[in-house]
């Protein structure tokens, strides 16, 4: 190549390249943006290195790191579990009605219990936990069949109800179709419609032919003003609240062939302490009762 | 001349070497001191803001500027701003730009030159540059021959200023979103989380590195604004200028003569203003992308001017207009309302209205009420009719008080509120205990005697009351269900 030309008008040198009588100036890429370059190669060079980058026909190269977001999730989880630990062995060592009197971990139970819950029991009781009218009971009504303190609250969610397991809670009406004729069941389910104080024709309900038959063979476990037996389940029928529908055909129905609810022992399922978390959540739902309340 | 006219065909007087190392000489008038003092007035703010104390609730932040991300919040003296008034930071970015460009039409570059933090920051180490070694000629000399002996001790004092600025810098910038009383002796004693650490690190680098070494370079090759903001001038906009008119033809002091001899300009070609310009351009050689308009040649040729006994202003800020009509300098004839600032006038004040009008209606509470779908209403052991709702409240007040919540013309109505730290017996009260941003979410449980159960679907007025005052700080709209026909017969 010729000695270095310089361009009489730009001041710069030539590359020394002619086409046509043009001549090239010799501007090069500066340097800096030449060491960026590198500097982005080097990077990238690094980077296959260290991170997973080429796929191959088993898998892909996973780098010396052995990073994967797969471990960062599992050490973020395990972070999580970490914070909560000293919460959940709290919660495990207090008994359920305990929680309730500390804000902060009452706050704690209550988020988890939520978390649960949306998990294990909105399938039967609904996502608002309003039950299904002739099916599950309502969680967000002021009526609790097996009880509403906390205790019981927890109690039924850890033995469940008519299960396998020998602390299960287990009403048992009787299939009455067979003792009483249709007739006598016509008459104790128009007589059950206005034990509700608010009932028109409450007062009158003594000289119904339905008083004698609901006296001989229900207040064993419903009581005598139908105010029900928790320690039975035996629901209350002197309120406005009917799990398998109030209309006398559905009363009837009832005192047939009854129906019973079934729910899964959850303790055998999940730990004492989302169990007592699921307990402090659903006690909040309705507002709850309060521990050791007459009842 | 056009306002984008490029460097003219006369090549430039600065050796290429002295070109990639631009050190501005000394230079005192007027425009330096007003630089002065706005570049102390921005620096001292930026740099002590973080330290103002600003006494909010407990568990609340008692910075007075703080953007807080953990929370999402942004506390900026007595006002409090949560994700949803994202739009007034918008705001705040249009009319800042409405601003620039109005400021651009009437004064030209005047941002870039006096305020710009790239221009603080290179003013600032270049003053700790000439304080240790020297104004312009020593700098030259002494790059030129490294091998001095007196820059071992020199050098490394330059960058250890230069380093300790940058870090204070980062800090600070940090200290806008970290409590600045936490995130110094943190950083300082090495315990500062991860993330606040590499954004402290990632300013102090930066900010050595475009005030210490590419200074002008941000400014030709870097900067977006020169690229665009030639469209903002017209001919009456002050722009720094060299009246040609009366300093060519430029000639040594010798021979040069008085502008009435008809021989010679009052440029004597001293070079001043070249050797004072922070981006190492010629003024001379006509308006150009890499002027920052600081003005500072125009202190430079004014110290000349006053020393030969000659006229001021050979350089100066004057409009085009100006420069054409033949009584140059004088400022009769020109045009001070036209279109373009007016309108940019006009937008900037619509927009800082807009912002001043949202702040002062800006309700400091937000509410927002949901019905609970499924199921609408149930029915309780009496028979009153319950409906649920999901209660949502970002309280942004300054004293954050109890709220109660109540409802309109519905008989008999009992609202309770269900939280978990209130489980058991309903509370009527909300309480924010334990949330610094003022947001929570409750749930509110509505009864209604069954004889006063509507039938079906209705309005229910919701009032969200102060427990202190006893106002009535929200007022929300959502229904309440009963049962279709009338309460349901037992």
């Amino acid at each position: 190549m010729a000695a270095p030309e310089r361009d009489p008008l730009t001041g710069q040198y030539t590359t020394g390249h002619v086409w046509n009588g043009i001549k090239e100036l010799r501007t090069p890429v500066p340097a800096w943006w030449l060491m960026a370059w590198f500097v982005c190669i080097a990077f990238a060079l690094g980077y296959i290195v260290f991170y997973p980058s080429f796929p191959s026909l088993s898998g892909f190269a996973p780098g010396s790191l052995r990073w994967s977001a797969r471990s960062d999730l599992a050490e973020d989880i395990a972070t999580a579990k970490q914070k909560q630990a000293s919460y959940l062995s709290r919660i495990s060592s207090l008994p359920v009605e305990a929680i309730l009197k500390d804000p902060d971990l009452s706050r704690f139970a209550f988020n988890g219990g939520h978390a649960a819950f949306v998990v294990n029991c909105i399938a039967c009781h609904g996502a608002s936990a309003g039950g299904q009218i002739g099916q599950f009971p309502s969680l967000i009504d002021d009526d609790w069949i097996w009880g509403g303190s906390i205790e019981e609250i927890y109690r039924t969610i850890r033995y469940g109800i008519r299960n396998a397991s020998d602390e299960a809670r287990s009403s048992m009406m009787p299939t009455f179709g067979g003792m009483l004729s249709p007739q006598q069941i016509e008459q104790v389910a128009e007589y059950v419609q206005v034990l509700n104080p608010n009932a028109k024709g409450h007062d009158g309900r003594g000289s119904l032919p339905g008083a004698a038959i609901f006296e001989q063979n229900c207040v064993g476990c419903h009581g005598a003003q139908g105010q029900g037996g928790r320690e039975m389940g035996a629901p209350r029928l002197n309120d406005a609240i009917w799990l398998y529908g109030g209309a006398k055909s559905q009363i009837m129905a009832q005192v047939t062939h009854p129906r019973h609810g079934v729910m899964p022992a959850f303790g055998l399922r999940l730990s004492d302490e989302t169990v007592k978390m699921l307990a402090v959540y659903v006690h909040s739902l309705g507002g709850g009762e309060r521990s050791g309340a007459a009842q | 001349m056009t306002a984008t006219t490029a460097a003219s065909g006369r090549a430039s007087r600065i050796p290429r070497k002295l070109a990639r190392g631009i050190r501005p000489r000394r230079v005192k008038g007027r425009w330096r001191t007003v630089k002065t003092v706005v570049l102390s007035a921005v620096a001292g703010t930026l740099y002590l803001l973080p330290w103002l104390r600003w006494s909010r609730e407990a568990g609340r932040p008692q910075q007075a500027v703080l953007f807080d991300f953990a929370s999402a919040h942004a506390y900026v003296f007595g006002f409090e701003f949560g994700p949803q008034d994202l739009f007034l930071l918008l705001a705040l970015l249009i009319a800042a730009a409405f601003a620039l460009f109005l400021t651009n039409t009437l004064v030209g570059r005047v941002w870039c030159g006096f305020s710009c933090p790239q221009t603080l920051w290179t003013d600032l180490f270049v003053m700790i540059e000439r304080w240790l070694e020297g104004d312009r000629q020593d700098r030259i000399r002494r790059h030129a021959n490294p091998q001095n002996g007196r820059d071992w001790l020199r050098t490394p004092a330059k960058h250890g200023l230069w380093l300790a600025i940058s870090a204070a810098t980062g800090l600070t910038v940090v200290s806008y979103f970290v409590d600045a009383r936490v995130l110094w002796p943190e950083f300082l004693t090495g315990s500062a989380s991860a993330a606040a650490a590499t954004f402290v690190l990632v300013f102090t680098a930066a900010t050595y590195l475009l005030a210490g070494f590419a200074r002008e370079v941000v400014c030709t090759h870097m900067c977006p604004w020169p690229r665009f903001q030639a469209a903002m001038l017209d001919r009456d906009t002050l722009i720094v200028s060299y009246l040609s008119e009366r300093g060519e033809p430029r000639g040594p002091l010798k021979r040069a003569r008085p502008r009435s001899d008809g021989q010679g300009g009052d440029c004597v070609d001293c070079g001043l203003c070249v050797a004072v310009c922070p981006t190492g351009i010629d003024i001379r050689d006509g308006m150009q992308l890499a002027c920052i308009g600081c003005g500072l040649c125009a202190d430079a040729c004014n110290g000349v001017m006053k020393k030969l006994d000659r006229p001021l202003g050979l350089i100066s800020f004057v409009s085009e207009r100006e420069m054409a009509s033949p009584d140059a300098g004088s400022t009769a004839g020109i045009r001070r309302f036209r279109i373009r600032p007016v309108a940019f006038a006009a937008l900037l004040t619509i927009t800082s209205g807009l912002i001043v009008w949202s702040l002062l209606e800006r309700t400091t509470i937000d509410v927002a009420i949901t019905h609970d779908r499924a199921p609408p209403f149930v029915t309780l052991s009496d028979g009153s009719i319950r409906n649920i709702f999901t209660l949502r409240v970002a309280d942004r007040r300054a004293e954050r008080s109890r709220l109660r919540v109540t409802v309109d013309d519905l008989a008999g109505a009992v609202v309770q509120v269900s939280r978990s730290a209130e489980q058991g017996a309903h509370a009527d009260e909300l309480g924010f205990a334990g949330t610094p941003s003022g947001e929570a979410t409750f749930r509110l449980v509505v009864s209604v005697p069954s004889i006063a159960a509507p039938a079906g679907r209705r309005d229910l007025t919701f009032h969200v009351v102060d427990t202190g005052s006893g106002a009535v700080v929200a007022t929300v709209v959502s229904y309440f269900w009963g049962p279709e026909g009338g309460t349901r017969a037992p």
